[in-house]
């Protein structure tokens, strides 16, 4: 195999036991790699029903044929399990040195079961793999154990690592590497945290060894040039993803308030040019030539990062318009391993929940102390409110009440975009393969242009082709999507590269092909799993949050807004129509077959009648 | 008066953030820096007020025109 290294490496926790499985070129050319090679792995491993946090789940890290080769942001892996925090499928991409370590050490994944009796981290050294002892890592902060393992096993190894919030199996909990890449806000840091593993460090010495060597150099380095030349590359660099402050401002789509308006009136002070003006440098992942982490100072004089998701989360959603201290909410945040944008929807609703009367305690909006406290309070889950808020957002509301303003969909949050009047991006939200996620289907930049208030077909229609862009096509090749999105690199690059890397002959349909597959693989897993665990599979599981059905906008140009009930129940039938599910949200039996996954039917059939 | 603002990039390809234009009604395109005009057609997203309008949208006296390109968070 070429561009693959055709090997898995497993770590068996209970048993202290590893060793490499060769597989073989039909799995590559079925799951390409990273997320695809993630279901497959779940699918056919971890028991149906089984516990999250049990020792039968699999933790899979895995990179896909691109992934470690100097190319445009091929520096990234996915990091995914049976999600603690949804019950179903979860994952999450990570910009990591760790990523290119892995290929270089030659492993496409790494796959992780059981459970340690006592604190381990995991040393891979090329063809050498150790289960040591992290007795003293544990309960340090990601940054300090990043600083420790690079000392002691070097500066140029790939770490990834849990915070207290992973150890502390906070739901939502990350997986963290090189003071700022975070991934796998579906709780990927609880299941590191249960299986008792602190950290991965790899090192790998090895050539990744590909078709057409030459070749795909010198188109790689084109590749390069043709992301410096495009129109949005020097303001991409001067504000990365910050820029989408005004751009969703403008658009009345920015979370404020636990997603209760589009507009902010401190945005201005929290925007990207609020934050070039403390921005000291920037920071990125490996292989990427258009890097977009913006390091700034913070309220606490220390240095932190800022990107569109955490702002919109931890500010605006919040009610606190001053960025330094959104930037220590981030740090802090990064340094104990928790997702940014679920703390921010934990918070929002405390803090609704508290205006409402709700609970007792006291947090109000723009409060920074207060959240700072909170946030603190549920990486150590230390008491009452700060333990239930260490769990999905849904649960908490099951406990308190709330469900009419509890943001999520599935259980993971909604991340930075009011949907109000956005029904296309609610509904990339409502059938995202992970839960509440703009990653799959970023459809809000086209909707705004289009006929923003429709429900018709065509935005169906995008969410899909987007998913099967964004969430298969570099979910498993596994590279950035940003230079594409954001910077306008034309998605031919990467299939050329593919080609020169693996040798086979693929257009983008053959792709998008193996995107859809997964897919309907992963919702296939979804509904096994949410059967076998007793919770039950309906298509209300499908549904954004009830608050943009109930509580119009009330500032802006969109005042008055807000979704439509039957209308958004008649998009959500022409998606499912579209990509062949049935009025259930569940995969035809035809469907299954037209994607080769009859194995998987056969499967699923045992749980649920499959419609033809 | 009819107010134009751009955001992201387009910003850096107009080389400020604003300009005003004092007709008393025309259309988005008609009243767009020449700068931006092609990128603008093919792939800007225009704001007339704070709502989705496009091109050909006719603005009077008084609007505001926000100009921006498809970027975002992600
Ligand atoms: S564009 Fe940003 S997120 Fe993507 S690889 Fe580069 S630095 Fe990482």
């Amino acid at each position: 195999m070429f561009g693959w290294t055709g090997n898995f490496l497993r770590v068996d926790l209970s048993a202290g036991h590893v060793y490499v499985q060769r597989y073989d070129g039909n799995l590559a050319r079925k799951y390409v790699g990273g997320r695809g090679y993630s279901i497959k792995i779940l699918w056919d491993e971890v028991p149906p029903g089984a516990n999250p946090l049990g020792p039968e789940n699999r933790l899979v890290l895995s990179i896909g044929p691109l992934t470690g080769i100097p190319g445009p942001s091929t520096g990234k892996l996915v990091v995914a399990a049976k999600s603690p925090l949804t019950y179903g499928y979860g994952d999450g991409n990570v910009g990591t040195r760790a990523a290119v370590m892995l290929k270089r050490a030659g492993y496409d994944a790494i796959i992780i079961s059981g459970i340690s009796k006592k604190p381990v981290y995991i040393y891979i050294e090329d063809g050498k793999t150790e289960i040591l002892d992290a007795e003293d890592l544990w309960g340090l902060d990601t940054f300090r154990t990043e600083k420790v393992l690079a000392k002691r096993h070097g500066a140029d190894t790939g770490i990834l690592s849990i915070g207290p919030a992973g150890e502390n199996k906070v739901k939502y909990a990350t997986v963290m590497s090189q003071e700022g890449r975070s991934g796998g806000r579906t709780g990927m840091g609880a299941v590191m945290g249960s299986k008792r593993l602190k950290a991965i460090v790899i090192r790998g010495t090895r050539e990744a060894s590909i078709a057409n060597p030459e070749e795909y150099r010198k188109v790689a380095s084109e590749a390069y040039r043709d992301v410096r030349s495009r129109p949005g590359y020097s303001f991409w660099r001067r504000q990365g993803t910050m820029a989408a402050i005004q751009w969703s401002q403008e658009n009345s789509v920015l979370p404020v308030r636990n997603f209760s308006e589009g507009i902010f009136e401190e945005a201005e002070n929290i925007d990207g040019f609020a934050m070039e003006k403390i921005k000291v440098g920037q920071r990125g992942c490996p292989l990427c030539n258009a890097i977009c982490g913006n390091i700034v100072g913070d309220s606490e004089d220390m240095i932190a990062e800022l990107d569109y998701e955490n702002v919109a989360l931890l500010g605006s959603n919040l009610g606190i318009g001053d960025l330094r201290k959104i930037a220590t909410l981030n740090r802090l945040a990064d340094m104990w391993g928790i997702d940014t944008i679920g703390l921010g929807v934990a918070i929002g609703f405390a803090m609704e929940a508290s205006e409402r009367g709700l609970i007792k305690d006291k947090i109000e909006w723009g409060d920074f102390e207060a959240a700072r406290d909170l946030a603190e309070n549920i990486v150590y889950r230390r008491s009452g409110l700060g333990k239930l808020l260490g769990e999905s957002i849904a649960k908490v509301a099951e406990t308190l009440g709330g469900e009419s303003f509890a943001m999520h969909v599935k259980g993971l949050s909604i991340t930075g975009y009011d949907c109000h009047a956005a029904p296309g991006m609610a509904l990339s939200y409502a059938v995202s393969p992970i839960g509440a996620h703009h990653k799959d289907a970023w459809v809000i930049s086209w909707e705004v242009k289009t006929d923003r208030l429709s429900y018709g077909k065509e935005k169906a229609e995008k969410v899909l082709e987007l998913q099967r862009i964004r969430g298969g096509f570099f979910e498993t090749l596994v590279a950035c999507r940003l230079p594409w999105v954001e910077v306008g690199l034309d998605i031919e690059w990467y299939v050329k590269l593919f080609n020169l890397a693996t040798g086979i002959k693929w257009g983008v349909s053959d792709h998008l092909k193996v995107a859809e597959r997964i897919l309907n693989h992963i919702r296939a897993y979804w509904v096994r799993e949410h059967i076998a665990g007793g919770i039950g599979w309906n298509r209300d599981k499908d549904l954004p949050p009830r608050k943009w059905f109930e509580k119009p906008l009330t500032k802006g140009p969109y005042t008055g807004a807000k979704l439509d009930f039957n209308r958004f129940q008649g998009l959500l039938d022409s998606y499912y129509e579209i990509i062949g599910w049935d009025k259930r949200g569940i995969p035809r039996y035809s469907t299954l077959k037209r994607y080769d996954l009859l194995d998987v039917a056969q499967v699923l059939s045992k749980y649920v009648k499959l419609e033809p | 008066m009819i107010r134009v603002r751009f955001l992201g990039y387009f910003i850096e390809h107009v080389g400020r953030n604003e300009i005003t234009v004092e007709v008393p009604k025309a259309r988005v395109k008609d009243i767009l820096p020449k700068t931006i005009l092609s990128l603008a057609e093919e792939e800007a997203i225009i704001l007339v007020n704070g709502v989705s309008a496009d091109m050909d949208t006719v603005v009077m006296e008084g609007d505001e025109v926000v100009v921006m390109p498809p970027i975002g968070g992600g």
